[in-house]
């Protein structure tokens, strides 16, 4: 393997005056293979489209179809990205092309209205400002999204401006960010590894994360706030490159507007980002690419040593000249090859970062002060179960099991482990290219590090409590990791002219990378389309989750207090404009999911003003993502759901002076109001 | 010589004017869509971006994604503003703001890049009659994809549903009770509706026929003699096909207020 010297940038231009303009204009006016790839994109997004309509027929096409189709969109575009014929401008729109298709993806899932749980949430925080033009309202389920309206100010504009409804302003608004998303990318890596080769790969690997093509793609906050972070660190990347004020100042003053625009946006974005940019100004002012050297120097010198020791003591052998002989010449390879770098960008953004904080803390302590109590158990949780886990105080989860007690089939158990296994696989190779790279641009270390996070939240990901925060994590490890896959594969793996093989081979990493990432981000029971809208005769029919839901608003009225289950609560809230305790609420847990009826409980309907209890009787309620649709039948009288037991669904019945208004079947609503005028009770 | 520049910066605005009346007619879904969508992502952020860096050179991608950036930015801040105000978040505090930034940082622009002697060139698309067709039939490809999605499925096995619902007397009309049953079974159906106090029929409905999807609704009168303080009022659903077997059973206690 040759390490090569860091080419220099290839076509983007930055600061170039005219005449290079037109010159690098024309030499970037190829297309490429970018239209016949697009109809490539398209004829996957077609197979999908065909998948999820074979879903909604309960067919065993479905599946083979959905993959038949990820693949056609994925492998030909990684084919041509990993190639060097292709121009910035085919890179930039193959990149594009695939990311907008793979988001298409997520719309043809959902493409009537908004089904995931979170969507519920922020589609209520929409409807609240389009009805009272105001900000900062309520929200029973997930409190702290009010103060945090970015998503919901823009879509609510969109909207209110536009005439169209809040689901296909929402589809507008994350469609935006996503473009937002690969645009930032790719520029970022480029500007960094001056390579839009690098830039390309790193674009599509970075798409390889576990929950992006179906929970990052969702009507949700995080969803705006992590393209906001990746164009942040674009513009504050730009700014440090620039050594004009007047190329400086205005990149300064964009990025304290978009830092802005992301504290109010999302929280976890922003500590990300906060912490991610001290890092980057440490890394870039304490010169630790200095420190790297020295220890390089050291390594060789100690490394000489040793071999003088052992050849000293006649224990040097044949065989250790061979393993070791390489060795300090592979360490001075590094050292001469490396690049010195643009001084200017040497000095990290710690004015950036310092308002980050500031901002950050700030509207932390002064609007959204629901967030501490939001996130501490969450994080606690997680860094209490990861600890007891190393100190063998409990048992690591059931790996590839899901909740519902669900094993994935065999093939996609390997698939899975096979995806973590290749990006350990590659990484080294990226991180030596990183090592040599270290002093051209200080985000490369930088970057480097954010990349070791991933194989951190590995660990994580072992123990009930913290999946999920491992999980949610990954997506911004995967920020640091593509950069490091890229140059691995770019600088060290496939450095030269690629070989039609070497794209085949290198297409089937992406797609096992891929498709192992959807595997372990995604439940199995609702990666197809599932049926929540049918048409006969020209009647639209929906489940009774939302039927009910609408039924609350009509008749009841908005505003009422409700405790519910998982799947139920986001249709009451957002459908129904309910208060509604869903079962993640300890409310609601103790309502809706304990057999027992007694002074606590009464307690808690007074506190709380629960007015109505819904009470679902199918144990699928208690999913809050699979449990809104329609149950199928599958040809018998009655559907093959199963049913909790009958003491816990019929309690209500049990317990004197409770109304029972509302029957559909499943769903049962109950009236508690003797009970909220009730004297409390010991 | 600025005159490029100048050109395309009056074409800027001209757009964004007729943009803005188009819009403003809302006669025309299209273009209100349209009008919407460059105001909330494109004009405000590009006109600023021009007024912030009147003579820097940036690429495409990145003045398209500096403009969209911009544009997200100050709808957000713009809305927190709003707020602060006591028109709020409305459709036309929204204009006011996002029409008022475009013309004050096109104002700017226009100013900072007076005397600017740097002359803007298109850019070369490139694109022959081939790659466009082939663009075309990605779109059109995309577009079946759309379609098949955006079909309704019919039934495949999905289970309908009835709704029956009862309601306490509103203390305006303490003697009355609001009954409703709601059909989503995905077929016509016969239903029998009885009500009971205290284990006693006091009214019945024995053939209710509803086609799917649509309700009925009644009023029933509590008379003096037929229910008293404290009873348990109940309505229990058959279905005609089924009249043994209870489908649906509400109940509540008469308590009149």
């Amino acid at each position: 393997m040759a390490w090569h010297v860091l080419p220099r940038m290839d076509t983007s231009n930055i600061l170039a005056n005219h005449a290079e303009v037109a010159e690098v204009q024309t030499k970037v006016s190829d297309w490429g293979w970018l239209p016949a790839l697009s109809v490539f994109a398209a004829c996957g997004l077609l197979f999908i489209a065909l998948a999820d309509a074979a879903s909604l027929r309960a067919s065993s096409l479905a599946e083979p179809l959905f993959y038949a189709g990820l693949l056609i969109v994925l492998m030909p575009i990684a084919a041509r990205l990993i190639a060097i014929q292709p121009s910035r401008r085919e890179r930039i729109g193959l990149v594009v092309v695939l990311g907008m298709v793979l988001y298409l993806v997520k719309v043809l899932h959902s493409p009537f209205g908004f089904t995931f749980a979170d969507e519920f949430v922020h589609w209520h925080n929409v409807n609240q400002i389009l009805q009272t033009h105001r900000l900062f309202e309520w929200n029973t389920i997930l409190p702290v999204t009010p103060y945090y309206p970015g998503l919901e100010e823009l879509t609510s504009a969109l909207a209110s401006l536009s005439g169209l409804s809040v689901f296909y302003a929402g589809l507008l608004v994350i469609g935006v960010a996503r473009l937002i998303m690969f645009l930032s990318l790719f520029l970022l890596v480029e500007l960094v590894s001056r390579s839009a080769r690098v830039a390309g790969v790193a674009s599509l690997l970075f798409m390889c994360y576990p929950f992006f093509l179906f929970f990052s793609a969702q009507f949700s906050y995080e969803s705006l706030s992590l393209p906001l972070v990746l164009a942040i660190l674009f513009i504050v990347a730009r700014r440090e490159q620039a050594a004009n004020p007047a190329i400086k100042t205005p990149f300064t003053l964009l990025g304290l507007l978009v830092i802005s625009a992301t504290v109010v946006t999302h929280h976890l974005s922003v500590y990300f980002l906060a912490a991610f940019l001290v890092l980057w100004t440490v890394v870039a002012r304490w010169h630790f690419s200095d420190y790297l050297t020295r220890l390089v120097m050291w390594s060789q010198t100690s490394l000489t040593r040793f071999r003088a020791w052992l050849v000293k003591r006649h224990i040097w052998k044949a065989w250790l000249t061979r393993a070791v002989r390489w060795m300090p010449q592979w360490i001075c390879t590094w050292r001469e090859a490396d690049d010195p770098g643009d001084p200017s960008v040497n000095h990290g953004p710690v004015d950036l970062s310092a308002f980050t904080i500031v901002v950050a803390v700030l509207w932390l302590l002064l609007v959204a002060n629901l967030t501490i109590g939001y996130l501490r158990p969450v994080i606690l949780s997680a860094v209490v179960s990861v600890l007891r886990l190393i100190a063998r105080e409990q048992t690591s989860r059931t790996l590839f099991v899901t909740a519902s007690g669900h094993v994935p089939p065999l093939w996609e158990r390997v698939d899975e482990i096979g995806s973590v296994v290749l990006i350990g696989l590659v990484t080294p190779f990226g991180l030596v290219q990183a090592f040599r790279q270290r002093r051209s641009h200080p985000l490369v270390l930088t970057l480097a590090i954010l990349a070791m996070a991933y194989f951190i939240l590995l660990g994580f990901r072992l123990t009930p409590a913290s999946w999920e925060t491992a999980a949610r994590g990954t997506s911004y490890a995967f920020i640091g990791l593509s950069f490091i896959l890229a140059l691995g594969f770019v600088h060290v793996l496939v450095p030269q002219r690629v070989t039609t093989p070497g794209r085949i081979l290198f297409s089937v990493y992406v797609a096992v990378v891929f498709v192992g990432g959807f595997l372990s981000g995604w439940q199995p029971n609702i990666r197809l389309a599932q049926p929540y809208k049918i048409v006969i005769q020209n009647q639209t029919f929906i489940p009774q989750s939302y039927a009910v839901a609408e039924w609350t608003r009509a008749v009841l009225g908005p505003g009422n207090g409700f405790a519910s289950d998982f799947a139920n609560g986001g249709p009451l809230l957002a459908i129904g404009g309910q208060k509604v305790a869903a079962v993640n609420d300890p409310t609601a847990n103790n309502l809706v999911q304990i057999v027992e009826f007694g002074p606590e409980q009464v307690n808690i309907i007074r506190e709380q003003h629960i007015r109505y209890i819904l009470m679902d009787r199918r144990v699928i309620s208690r999913d809050g993502m699979a449990g809104r649709y329609f149950d199928r039948t599958a040809g018998q009288a009655v559907p093959t759901v199963a049913i909790l037991e009958p003491a816990l669904v019929e309690k209500y019945d049990q317990v004197p002076m409770v109304n029972r208004i509302l029957d559909s079947g499943y769903i049962v609503i109950y009236d508690m109001e003797a009970y909220i005028h009730a004297p409390p009770s010991s | 010589m600025p005159r490029p520049v100048r050109k395309v910066f009056v074409s800027a605005i001209i757009i964004f004017v007729v943009t803005l009346v188009v819009f403003a007619a809302v006669s025309w879904p299209t273009a209100r869509v349209f009008g919407a969508l460059m105001l909330v992502f494109l004009l405000p952020g590009w006109v600023v971006v021009m007024a912030l860096m009147p003579r820097t050179t940036l690429g495409i991608p990145q003045r398209i994604l500096l403009s969209i950036v911009t544009s997200v930015t100050l709808v957000i801040l713009g809305g927190l503003v709003l707020n602060l105000t006591p028109w709020g978040l409305q459709p036309g505090s929204w204009v006011v703001l996002l029409t008022g930034i475009t013309l004050i940082a096109g104002v700017v622009a226009w100013l900072r890049m007076r005397n600017s002697e740097m002359a803007w060139h298109f850019p070369h698309v490139g694109l022959g009659i081939r790659q466009v067709m082939l663009f075309v039939l990605a779109l059109g490809i995309t577009g079946i994809a759309l379609r098949v999605a955006l079909t309704p499925p019919s039934l495949h096995g999905e289970q309908g549903y009835t709704i029956l619902w009862m309601l306490t007397p509103d203390p305006k009309t303490p003697n009355t009770l609001q009954l409703g049953v709601d059909n989503r079974e995905f077929s016509e159906m016969t239903y029998n509706v009885i009500v009971l106090a205290a284990g006693r029929t006091i009214q019945e409905w024995p053939s209710i026929r509803l086609m799917p999807d649509s309700q009925w609704e009644t009023v029933v009168e509590l008379t003096p003699g037929s229910v008293k303080s404290g009873d348990r009022l109940e309505a229990d659903l058959y279905k005609a096909d089924a009249p043994g077997i209870v489908y649906r059973h509400v109940s509540l206690l008469f308590i009149p207020k």
